[in-house]
């Protein structure tokens, strides 16, 4: 262990005349495997990263450097120093977070994960592999990545002690490709948890190369209006994009989000409850303290289809004079800024063989790419789908690629919603029911 | 360098590796944005670790770690033998002979970046963005400085030592410009392998000036006839598309896998006979790669000679694969990554056309510039590449004439690269301090050009 002393580094800045000091340090430990069909390469990481914030008055340097040696550190100093110096006056400066400290939360942290050996990552492997091979020879694994990582978060500042969490994660990539009769297609999963007992590695491996199977005769379809379900993990990864940004604090005051003004007001259908939840068991955004020591909470952001809150980080926070969320987001080199810990979206009450088995003409849509060139600003959803299921009279009919999904994303909210499932799904820090929409615009 | 790295080797040796390869990096990057005539962020980031690559029966281990004491890089090599032992049952491997060599380059400086304070670099981005401001039209302007300096120590039990130093500096622009309802950006960037003498001696009021003047004409330019167009296109359109829709194909490790379009193509002929394709480490204008991240002398590699495919781009490991000569593209973003086959600066040889012989006896068709593009996509695996180009001119009858904007331009480069009829005298080839070629999540500088090219067919949609 390097020990980064932090109150040596507060005081000396202090005594160079710095107002407020703040230091965050971050140790990674990730293990990592890439495969095809067969194991690539497994390679450790360890990673140390200090930054530096210094405040003088108003002025705010910030440094980051992984040298953690006496004289790398001396060095980040002097340079989170000069840096505040040549700085300009925010005007709008109040202080460093105070009051660090912890809550409580469960199943962040797996031993398992930590004292994974390669043998242990070589079995994760071909306990994704097996249930492919086992499919035979037209499905093939084209790209594979599994990471276990063990980070470690430190911070004080000129106000407060030091506050320290660890917490660790299994990550998995797996992307299958099937070919037969000279037709190609694939298909691919992603999974993010704390806990290495909560990811199915086999299920993974299979779902990914049976779906591959299933989309091989995927057709396209002509432009249309249609009823569609996005499946959660889709839902999921458009509501990231969509309102990520916009319900932070900081896209707010910068007069970038499409939501300033709308506290108090109706924005979805009153079915949606949307919470930003740090403190949930077990989740990829759980922690016991944000990256500037607040205590993480929960912050209902949508309560029944009304804009409730915000989400803030202290800069964000001190500017209207309330209380942090505990959302502060950053590296070592880079300011913070508020983004959501964990978004949760309420269930309903559908089951989702209900909601298929009631749409007479629609697409159940399980994949889409692009979803990324979305405008969050304009609120302007443009997704591809690369794999979807056509239902007919209440039945799937076949598969579906390659059509655009376009719409007014806050217009959809409001009102298109047709039905909620009860059933969610994790996905990454998201956790989000299927959800059904009435005639959206597709191109085919 | 406080580490000894024999120490390292010896120690992973007598731990039963039959190879050691250790590499050491310090790495420093420098920004400073300007956006709308105000500072808005000085951040530096620095980096330095290293990574030990092991062999042992066959199977390769890896291990990184930036806590640089001997304890800790003890166990970094005893992970890394553990890694390596796993892989000898699950994939073996052979890296291709290569010369010892002891080595120590730097990149040509004259003022080092450190040596200028603070206020001084704030200055010149502060002042070349205020300058973009010449009409009430220019609605907003970023500029932004970058510097990185990256020194890397390469050690092997095979004897190999090379140390590689390079600083490279680079100053990059938006301007946005507004007509009637509609917004138009122009980005621009120039970067060199070299000091603080490159920002001073650059006129950065008369660059930033020059990508307003080129907004503010471009928002009122209309949107070419969609088509296929003979065009000729500049050296920054040639350097992209050879690299994105070309280069990554020759890369041996995408051969080997069969992912490329290329794949068992050498000897046959890929292109017109105008066109020579050439990957080479240490280059004008180009970023500095005098040896790979495997202590391979990088030379100069000729990918295509007259249009016919002579080679691919390889590691130690793909060499092996391939059964192909090495050509010292094995490399790695940072220590804490292991080296890959990549490109390093790519681009197409001159010819013997001056630019107007070029233009001669265009009766209609377009001049595409690289000034200004945006971005593009590419399937390496199809060769398919669409790319959204800078503003660029209609040629009516042998002459340049009105500027065209929100131009796309798409086709297989295959079909693209026997459509090229004639090749320029004016060979530039540029780099970029602030992006590189990203592959497998590792990012690295390259560079990319060629001269102008005349290409008789190639597909153009207006937006």
């Amino acid at each position: 262990m390097v020990i980064i002393n932090y109150g040596d580094i507060i005081r000396k800045l202090l005594t160079l005349g710095a107002t407020e000091v703040e230091v965050y340090s971050t140790k990674t430990v990730t293990t990592s495997v890439s495969f095809t069909d067969k194991i690539e390469v497994i390679k450790t990481t360890e990673n140390l990263g200090v930054g530096i914030r210094t405040v003088l008055g108003r002025k705010v340097g910030i440094f980051g450097t992984n040298d953690v040696t006496p004289k790398g550190i001396e060095k980040a100093i002097m340079n989170s120093y000069s840096i505040a110096k040549v700085s300009p006056e925010d005007p709008y400066w109040k202080s460093l977070a105070k009051g660090l400290n912890k809550t409580p939360v469960k199943n962040t942290y797996d031993t398992k994960i930590v004292k994974a050996d390669p043998s242990l990552v070589v079995d994760k492997v071909n306990e994704t592999l097996n249930p492919i091979k086992d499919l035979g020879a037209k499905v093939k694994p084209v790209r594979g990545l599994i990471n276990l990582i063990v980070e470690e978060v430190s911070i004080a500042n000129s106000y407060n002690e030091k506050v320290s969490r660890k917490g660790t994660s299994a990550v998995i990539y797996i992307e299958v490709k099937a070919e037969e009769a000279g037709k190609t297609a694939t298909f691919s999963k992603f999974e993010a948890t704390r806990m290495l007992s909560d990811m199915n590695f086999e299920k993974l491996g299979y779902d990914a190369a049976s779906k591959a199977i299933e989309f091989l005769n995927a057709t396209k379809i002509p432009t249309a209006k249609m009823d569609v379900i996005f499946d959660a993990e889709v839902f999921a990864s458009i509501l990231n994009v969509m309102i990520s940004g916009p319900i932070s604090a900081d896209w707010v005051q910068k007069g970038k989000s499409p939501l300033a003004g709308k506290l108090g007001k109706e924005i979805a259908n009153n079915q949606v409850t949307i919470i930003d939840d740090g403190t949930y068991e077990g989740m990829i955004g759980t922690k016991e303290f944000d990256d500037e020591g607040v205590p993480t909470t929960k912050t209902i952001i949508i309560n029944e289809g009304v804009l409730n809150s915000f989400i803030y980080d202290t800069y964000t926070a001190n500017k209207e004079n309330r209380k942090s969320t505990g959302n502060a987001h950053r590296t070592v080199s880079s300011a913070p800024i508020p983004l959501p810990n964990n978004l949760i979206m309420k269930p309903g009450t559908y089951a989702l063989d209900e909601m298929i088995k009631e749409t007479k003409r629609g697409l159940y849509i399980i994949k889409t790419i692009g979803e990324w060139l979305s405008n969050p600003v304009s609120g302007n959803l443009n997704a591809t789908v690369t794999h979807a299921y056509l239902v007919e009279g209440g039945e799937i009919k076949g598969t579906v690629k390659g059509v655009v999904v376009s719409a007014d994303f806050y217009e959809i909210i409001k009102n298109n919603i047709d039905a909620i499932s009860k059933e969610v799904k994790k996905y990454h820090n998201l956790m989000v029911p299927h959800i059904k929409f009435k005639s959206i615009q597709l191109a085919g | 360098m406080d580490v000894d790295l024999d120490r390292v080797i010896s120690k992973a040796i007598s731990f039963g590796a039959s190879y050691v390869d250790v590499r050491y990096q310090e790495y420093m990057y420098e920004t400073i944005l300007v956006e709308n005539k105000f500072l808005k962020e000085y951040s530096k980031r620095s980096l330095r670790g290293i990574g030990i690559r092991v062999i042992v029966n066959g199977g390769v281990g890896f291990a990184s770690t930036n806590n640089i004491t001997y304890t800790n890089i003890e166990k970094a090599i005893k992970r890394a033998i553990e890694i390596a032992k796993v892989m000898s049952f699950q994939h073996k491997i052979k890296l291709a002979e290569t010369k010892v060599i002891k080595d120590s380059v730097k990149s040509h400086y004259v003022i080092l970046p450190e040596d200028i304070d603070h206020e001084r670099k704030v200055n010149v981005v502060l002042e070349a963005n205020k300058a973009s401001f010449i009409n009430p039209d220019i609605k907003s302007a970023t500029t932004r400085l970058g510097i990185q300096m990256d020194k890397r120590v390469f050690k092997s039990s095979e004897g190999t030592e090379i140390e590689v130093s390079v600083i490279l500096t680079g100053i990059s622009h938006i301007s946005v410009a507004k007509y009637g309802a509609i917004l138009e950006r122009v980005p621009h960037q120039n970067s060199y392998v070299a000091g603080w003498e490159f920002i001073e001696k650059n006129d950065w009021v008369a660059f930033t000036q020059d990508l307003s003047n080129l907004a503010l004409k471009a928002v009122k330019a209309k949107t070419p006839p969609p088509g296929t167009y003979t065009a000729v296109v500049d050296s920054e359109i040639i350097g992209l598309l050879l690299h994105e829709a070309f280069g990554h194909a020759t890369e041996g490790d995408l051969v080997s896998s069969g992912e490329s379009i290329l794949k068992g193509k050498i000897g046959k002929k890929v292109a017109s006979e105008v066109v020579t394709i050439v990957d080479e480490g240490v280059v004008e204008g180009g970023y500095f790669v005098p040896y790979d991240d495997e202590g391979v002398p990088k030379r100069r590699t000729v990918i295509v000679d007259k249009g016919v495919l002579k080679s691919y781009l390889t590691s130690r490991k793909d060499a092996i694969e391939l059964n192909m000569e090495l050509t010292g593209n094995g490399r790695a973003q940072d220590y804490e990554n292991i080296p890959i086959v990549r490109q390093t600066n790519y681009f197409m040889v001159a010819g013997d056309y001056k630019f107007d012989e070029l233009i001669e006896g265009i009766k209609f068709g377009i001049y595409i510039k690289g000034k200004g593009a945006t971005g593009g996509q590419v399937n390496p695996g199809m060769g398919t590449f669409t790319f959204s180009v800078g503003p660029s001119y209609l040629i009516r009858n042998g002459e340049i004439k009105e500027m065209v904007r929100g131009v796309v331009v798409s086709g297989y480069i295959l079909e693209t690269l026997k459509e090229v009829e004639a090749v320029g005298k004016d060979l530039v080839i540029r780099t970029s301090v602030f992006g590189g070629c990203g592959k497998e999540n590792q990012m690295v500088r390259v560079g990319d050009g060629g001269p102008h090219v005349r290409i008789r067919k190639i597909i153009v949609g207006g937006r």
